[in-house]
């Protein structure tokens, strides 16, 4: 695997001969599934290449998973169970529940609404009084959902820590489990703020974190994501509209 | 007449679209739920001991 070879070079840290420092295969690997997620969003935000993602998320947070059954990993949590970056990664494991939770209930009231006006357009009885009632009803449910989203997004700025600390008298693997676990949750969340804003239909602002992610990654430029989707919520809401405003 | 129901279809087929969308982002929100859960579960499980 080429792309392999290539990801792991900048996790490496000095080496020494006595004592090798190179990461375990598990952060190696979650490493992987790291900047193959960054990668992917640089390209646009589509409904599809978003579901993708959420792919890669499973497959990080499996790698995760794995990570915490290591011996060495709950040693080092054991350990360290006192500092302030294990009370924020218990806060970012609720976060991430959290703004799971707001997106699915997101989706599947958008979806039940969804539900109810195609059956008024699939009978087409009553005629157009009560599908533009309908509309609007659904438009209503909609302005719902996105107050709800724009709230968890306010509540989600800034939460993303990059806390300083010491990491001098920690061993290795601490470190790059420290590392990786903070990567882990800014890209999470950074793909939840893009669905977020993908189902509520409003553009991502350019100082969204994938800043901080590409800050994070060392790498150049991140694209600005779009509302690329020609068939998405956003088109929606905007079809809906001017099927009752203007027609 | 005909541009309105063209219009009504036209809104059908994209409310079809957008419903396969929702399908497959809830199922992989499902997956990544239940992923949070494990995960949490195992530290607090790391922490308590």
């Amino acid at each position: 695997m080429a792309t392999f070879e290539l990801n792991t070079k900048t996790h490496f840290h000095a080496r020494s001969n006595s004592l090798p420092s190179r990461p375990h295969p598990l952060i190696l690997q979650c490493n992987e599934h790291l900047d193959r997620l960054k990668a992917s969003h640089e390209t646009s935000s589509s409904s599809s290449s978003l579901s993708h993602k959420l792919g890669g998320l499973q497959d990080l947070h499996e790698c995760v998973e794995k990570l915490f059954q290591l011996p060495l990993t709950q040693e080092a949590l054991g350990r360290e169970s006192q500092e302030n970056w294990v009370d924020e990664l218990l806060n970012g494991s609720l976060r991430l529940l959290d703004v799971c939770t707001t997106a699915k209930d997101s989706l599947l009231h958008t979806k039940e609404c969804m539900r109810e006006l195609q059956s008024i357009m699939r009978r087409r009885k009553g005629g157009e009084v009560e599908l533009r009632a309908e509309i609007k009803k659904f438009l209503t449910s909609r302005k719902v959902v996105k107050k709800a989203i724009s709230k968890a997004l306010a509540n989600l700025k800034g939460t993303t820590r990059k806390c300083s600390m010491s990491l001098a008298h920690k061993d290795n693997h601490t470190v790059a489990l420290i590392n990786l676990l903070e990567n882990v949750e800014v890209v999470t969340i950074s793909t939840f703020q893009t669905l977020l804003h993908l189902i509520s239909g409003t553009t991502q602002s350019k100082s969204s974190s994938w800043i901080l992610v590409s800050k994070l990654m060392q790498t150049k430029k991140v694209g600005c994501s779009k509302l690329a989707d020609e068939r998405g919520f956003a088109q929606l809401d905007e079809a809906l509209q001017s099927f009752v405003f203007f027609t | 007449m005909t541009r309105k129901s063209d219009n009504i279809n036209n809104l059908q087929n994209h409310l079809e679209d957008l419903e396969s969308v929702i399908q497959d982002f809830v199922e992989g929100l499902e997956t990544l739920f239940k992923r949070f859960i494990k995960i949490r579960v195992s530290l607090l499980k790391i922490l308590n001991h």
